[in-house]
């Protein structure tokens, strides 16, 4: 097909076209010539992927933001640390493997292990749900040591860079609940499944992230 | 589809050569160029500045006239004829993105000249320093004294008599004069300015020498000149700060280095 | 995803008045939206210039109407100083955020994306909704900051801390700059959503034959600027919490330890002011390519369209555009030359941000060239896409000036940057959204604007932001400061007493004669002569639809197939002095494939 266009598109070529006066086949603009098939106009890609995907940049943006804040302030001097509770490594242990479970459920639905699906899904959230409980646990005993959002400037990046993190973990969370539920409903199958992509994708999103930044917090 | 288009070619034409008149006459007229010149670095910037007008001059009366011309040249009469097809021209285009390029480039080196010797120069150790505080809507000007140090300041210690929290503690301290709005600084002598503030930030801004500076509450900014014109001139305040940010008047007095002196002096015995 | 929107059948479901007016999915309808929206905070913004320049022109003149009309805002009928400021830092912001970003590639991008690149409606309606209504939120929390005890935020639109961080600095930055906080907030939320709405429908929605390559400028400007949006924005939304927090929660990012603010000793500790420009600016600049890249992207097409000629240098338009984009990430330290940042980083914005200059005097080469031998319509969208090359090309060459650091020293912060952006950014943005609006009008409403009147409300307006803009930089030169309340105080800004008066009078015509588009475009919604559907002899999509104005899906058929370029004006080949996009002429043995 593509090669029987290409010729047309040859023959049907303007002829007179004055030399250096084109753009190209003399068609105006570029990338033309072939105006058959639609793979070449649009992204091979879903829009609610290319969505996510766009999201995504926007809240990394925001977050290189925050952390390159965070790098230049922690030079004035007046800076304070202070360790992480134990509690969060445990609660980054249960996100790290909450994203394993997610891609596990996504795994199991694309080979058809409805079964399977459900159940890494349940513990997926189960997982979701130990890290928001570290988390609250976490700043509740940092606050019992006397570590406040304005007490140093440490600790105020601390809370807000954990804080707006949690937020975006809530807007994960809604959509994996979204989605669980639908997956008891019985909505997903091997044919179907762009909902729990899309959750996935996003909660690999909010791991990777949230491993960037306990690191970050941890080393910087 | 019918325009009528003469009437509008004309008056972009008119419009042009009454705008370029007016601003011409007014330039002769009133002259409302730069303030007179007091420093030594100003009169590079000036240069710079005339240089640059003169090229941007140029460039603006050329697409200018092009495009009054064009509008007043190419009316079509909206019956479907058509015009020249020019789609593109790789080599002028070339030209021209490579001409403004090295033009521009042309300037800013020369510009980076003159920016290096205001900025990147240390200045000698024999300059005379001064340390301006901003403060709503005030500026607090303090001279190190005999010692040519500046004492120590806190700003707890701050009160009405004590404007800038010296800390009388401390020996430098003792003959630091402190005072309010005037700074004066020697004639044909180097002079550095150490800015800071006690409230927001505000801008030190001397007009007449070619000198602005933040003032920034933290920390310290620098800006060194040698002023070169003996005389009072106006001190104002360049970054909005509040709601005296007008009027935040100051005065610079240059005056040769012996009768500075000893109005540093008398100074001294008042404070 | 082409082929399943190329033939698709318009969704029906049933339109009440709430679902086709206020709720609408359907982007024509969210670009009204937000067109009528921006033009209400244009008239807002227009009347705080009014109320500065009144005050510029007659300080201390006691006029009792001002209280009248203002309130506690001019008590003795004289405007305060704290209300100035305030006025001026609503006027920006409205002006900025508001009427130019809202109002521009709000309106263009969700009207036209679609019609332009051949589809139904946006990539997500339900997200395109949500983002003018959150832009609605935004508006409102704004508005009611004017309606707050201290009064709205007066620390400029650039917000520096630490005054817009204090209270007891200036009265608005008490609860006012809270809420204008909040409303930046929402506003960047609703942003994000918009731009994310524009690059998707742009990469993935394009009718088949619709290559990047041959999107009209239009679209191509408002996609790059949609980029800059979504990397930019979220950069000013970290600025904006962490100032709400020092603000309110008495953290210390932007505070630094020592302040002794209105008799008072605080007890901050340690931050930098520095920090927050940084950030600002870092968001900043773009910004204002946000603003400016839609407008350019309608100048360069309403000119190829009324010259009947093909956009001279297609590629290189959407080459510069695309430099344009880039630079202005690497460009944000020219506006703190002399904010205490290291002189040497200084250099390095040098370099970068008169290189911006390069892709930019492109672009004024090539509208030139397309100008040259064409065969001009002068239609009101005309006269303002040429008004606008006009006035951007003395707000860029004056731009030269300014970043180079050595003559900023003296310019910054002074009326020459007042007239800089007014002309670059303000006047010629508002120039690219009349020329929008006078071109796109038949497709907007189904019917013409008043050609008479409009070219009036050019003139009048071209002529007058000649007047009010251009006499600045005199004013500048000399070293003038801006954000000054009353040039009273010193001699030399005192001489400018009768060129300040000379602008306000300036400034009140020019803002009266915007009634006259009023009018025009009110009265031409409903009196106006019907329009064809392709009034203007035009090339591109939008002009191929059904109905002269296109009701939701926008095409009763199938959707146009793409053959051609965009622009393609007076073609040696072509019968007449355009050929559309859709013209299958030498192709008439391709089929459609579906
Ligand atoms: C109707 C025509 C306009 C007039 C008469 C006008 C007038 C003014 C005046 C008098 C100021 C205050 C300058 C100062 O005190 O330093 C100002 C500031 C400003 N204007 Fe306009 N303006 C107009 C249109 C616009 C437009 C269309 C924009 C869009 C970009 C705009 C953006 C700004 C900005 C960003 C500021 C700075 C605010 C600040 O310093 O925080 N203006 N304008
Ligand atoms: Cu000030
Ligand atoms: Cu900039």
């Amino acid at each position: 097909m593509t090669t029987a266009v290409k010729e047309k598109d040859k023959k049907t070529r303007i002829p007179g076209m004055p030399p250096g006066h084109g753009n190209g086949d003399g068609l105006g603009g570029w990338g033309g010539g072939m105006p058959h098939g639609n793979s070449n106009y649009s992204l091979p890609i879903h829009p609610a992927k290319l969505g996510l995907w766009l999201f995504i940049a926007a809240s990394m943006m925001l977050f290189a933001a925050f952390t390159s804040a965070y790098i230049v302030r922690s030079g004035a001097g007046d800076w304070i640390r202070f360790g992480l509770p134990t509690v969060m490594w445990i609660g980054t242990g249960a996100l790290i493997l909450s994203s394993v479970t997610i891609q596990y459920a996504l795994r199991a639905v694309k080979t058809g292990k409805e079964d399977v699906f459900r159940k890494a899904l349940l513990l997926t959230g189960l997982l979701a749900a130990g890290f928001i409980a570290g988390q609250f646990t976490g700043w509740n005993s940092l606050r019992a040591s006397g570590v406040y959002l304005e007490t140093n400037a440490s600790s105020s990046f601390f809370y807000m860079i954990t804080v707006t993190h949690f937020v975006h973990l809530i807007g994960g969370a809604i959509a994996l609940i979204f989605v669980t539920i639908k997956a008891m409903r019985g909505r997903y199958n091997k044919n179907n499944f762009l909902g729990l992509e899309l959750c996935a994708t996003y909660w690999h999103f909010l791991d990777a992230l949230w491993v960037y930044l306990f690191v970050f917090l941890l080393v910087v | 589809m019918k325009t009528s288009g003469r009437l509008d070619g004309l008056l972009f034409v008119l419009f042009f050569i009454i705008g370029l008149i007016a601003c011409i006459w007014y330039l002769i007229r009133h002259d409302p160029g730069f303030l007179p010149l007091a420093s030594e670095h100003g009169g590079f910037i000036d240069n710079l500045f005339v240089v640059t007008l003169i090229i941007t001059g140029i460039v603006f009366i050329l697409t200018h006239v092009l495009l009054v011309f064009f509008t007043f040249r190419y009316k079509g009469n909206g019956n479907g004829e058509k015009a020249f097809w020019y789609p593109d021209n790789k080599k002028l285009e070339i030209i021209w993105t490579i001409v403004p390029a090295v033009i521009i480039v042309a300037l800013i080196v020369w510009g980076q000249v003159g920016w290096a010797k205001i900025f990147h120069t240390n200045p000698p150790d024999d300059a005379f320093v001064v340390e301006i505080v901003g403060e709503q809507f005030a500026w607090n000007i303090r001279y190190p004294g005999e010692d040519g140090e500046f004492g120590r300041t806190n700003p707890e210690l701050i009160t009405r008599t004590n404007p800038i929290g010296l800390d009388r503690t401390d020996p430098a301290a003792e003959d630091d004069i402190v005072v309010l709005n005037e700074l004066r600084v020697p004639l044909d002598h180097p002079v550095l300015l150490k800015l800071r503030s006690k409230d927001v930030i505000h801008s030190v801004f001397l007009p007449n020498f070619r000198v602005k500076m933040d003032a920034v509450p933290g920390m310290t900014t620098t800006f060194s000149f040698k002023p070169t014109v003996e005389g009072e001139f106006d001190l104002l305040c360049a970054e909005l700060c509040g709601l005296g940010h007008y009027r935040m008047r100051g005065y610079v007095v240059v005056q040769p280095m012996e009768e500075l002196e000893v109005w540093l002096s008398e100074q001294r015995e008042m404070n | 995803m082409a082929s399943e929107h190329a033939v698709g059948t318009v969704e029906h479901h049933k339109e009440t008045f709430i679902s086709k007016y206020v709720f609408s999915y359907d982007h024509k309808m969210i670009g009204k939206q937000y067109m009528i929206t921006a033009l209400v905070w244009a008239l807002i913004g227009m009347a705080l210039s009014w109320i500065m320049r009144i005050q510029l022109a007659y300080p201390a003149e006691q006029m009792p109407w001002l209280e009248t009309v203002l309130g506690r805002y001019a008590e003795g009928g004289i405007l305060a100083p704290e209300y100035y400021l305030a006025m001026m830092t609503m006027h920006g912001t409205i002006m900025v955020f508001f009427v130019l970003t809202a109002g521009l590639i709000g309106t263009f991008g969700n009207f036209l994306i679609p019609l332009q690149i051949g589809a139904r409606d946006m990539a997500f309606p339900f997200i395109n909704m949500l983002s003018y209504w959150t832009f609605f939120l935004a508006s409102v929390i704004m508005l009611l900051s004017f309606f707050v005890e201290s009064g709205p935020a007066a620390a400029g639109w650039t917000v520096y801390p630490p005054l817009s961080a204090i209270a007891a600095a200036i009265p608005g930055s008490g609860a006012g700059q809270t809420l204008w906080l909040l409303s930046i907030g929402v506003f960047i939320v609703s942003s994000l959503f918009g731009s994310l709405n524009y690059i998707v429908t742009v990469l993935n929605m394009r009718t088949k034959g619709m290559t990047m390559g041959r999107m009209p400028l239009t679209v191509w400007a408002i996609f790059i600027a949609a980029i800059l949006g979504l990397l930019a924005f979220p950069v000013l939304l970290s600025g904006a919490i962490m100032l709400l927090l020092d603000k309110n929660l008495a953290t210390s990012f932007f505070i630094p330890a020592g302040l002794y603010i209105g008799g008072e000793l605080l007890s901050y500790e340690g931050g930098s002011p520095i920090l927050w420009q940084h950030i600002f600016w870092f968001f900043g600049h773009p910004e204002v390519y946000i603003v400016a890249l839609p407008a350019l992207g309608i100048c360069s097409e309403v000119i190829a369209t009324y010259a009947r000629k093909p956009l001279f240098g297609y590629k290189a338009m959407v080459a510069s555009l695309l430099a344009i984009a880039f630079l202005s990430f690497i460009v944000w330290g020219h506006h703190m030359f002399v904010s205490g940042m290291n002189p040497f980083l200084g250099s390095v914005f040098v370099l970068t941000t008169i290189l911006i200059a390069v892709p930019s005097a492109v672009k004024v080469f090539n509208w030139l060239a397309t100008l040259w031998r064409g065969k001009l319509h002068f239609t009101p969208a005309m006269l303002f896409a040429i008004g606008l090359v006009s006035l951007f090309i003395t707000g860029g060459l004056t731009g030269i000036f300014l970043g180079n650091a050595p003559i900023d020293i003296q310019l910054h912060d002074t009326y020459f940057v007042v007239a800089h952006f007014h002309f670059v950014m303000g006047a010629a943005a508002l120039f690219g959204i009349f020329a929008g609006i006078y071109h796109w009008f038949p497709k907007m409403y189904g019917r013409m604007m008043n050609n008479t009147m409009g070219k009036l409300h050019f003139w009048l307006t071209f002529i007058g932001i000649y007047l009010i803009f251009f006499p600045m930089h005199f004013m500048g030169t000399t070293g003038v400061p801006r954000r000054y309340y009353a040039f009273t105080e010193f001699e030399y800004t005192m001489q400018y007493g009768g060129m300040n008066e000379f602008i306000t009078i300036a400034a009140l015509i020019t803002g009266a004669a915007q009634i006259i588009f009023l009018i025009n475009f009110f009265g031409s919604m409903y009196l106006g002569k019907k329009a064809e559907r392709n009034p203007w002899n035009a090339t591109s999509l939008e002009w191929t639809t059904d109905d002269p104005m296109p009701g939701h899906g926008n095409w009763k058929g199938e959707i146009p197939m793409v053959y051609r370029g965009p622009h393609q004006f007076s073609t040696p080949e072509g019968k007449e002095d355009y050929v559309m996009q859709s013209d299958n002429t030498g192709f008439e043995g391709l089929e459609r494939e579906n």
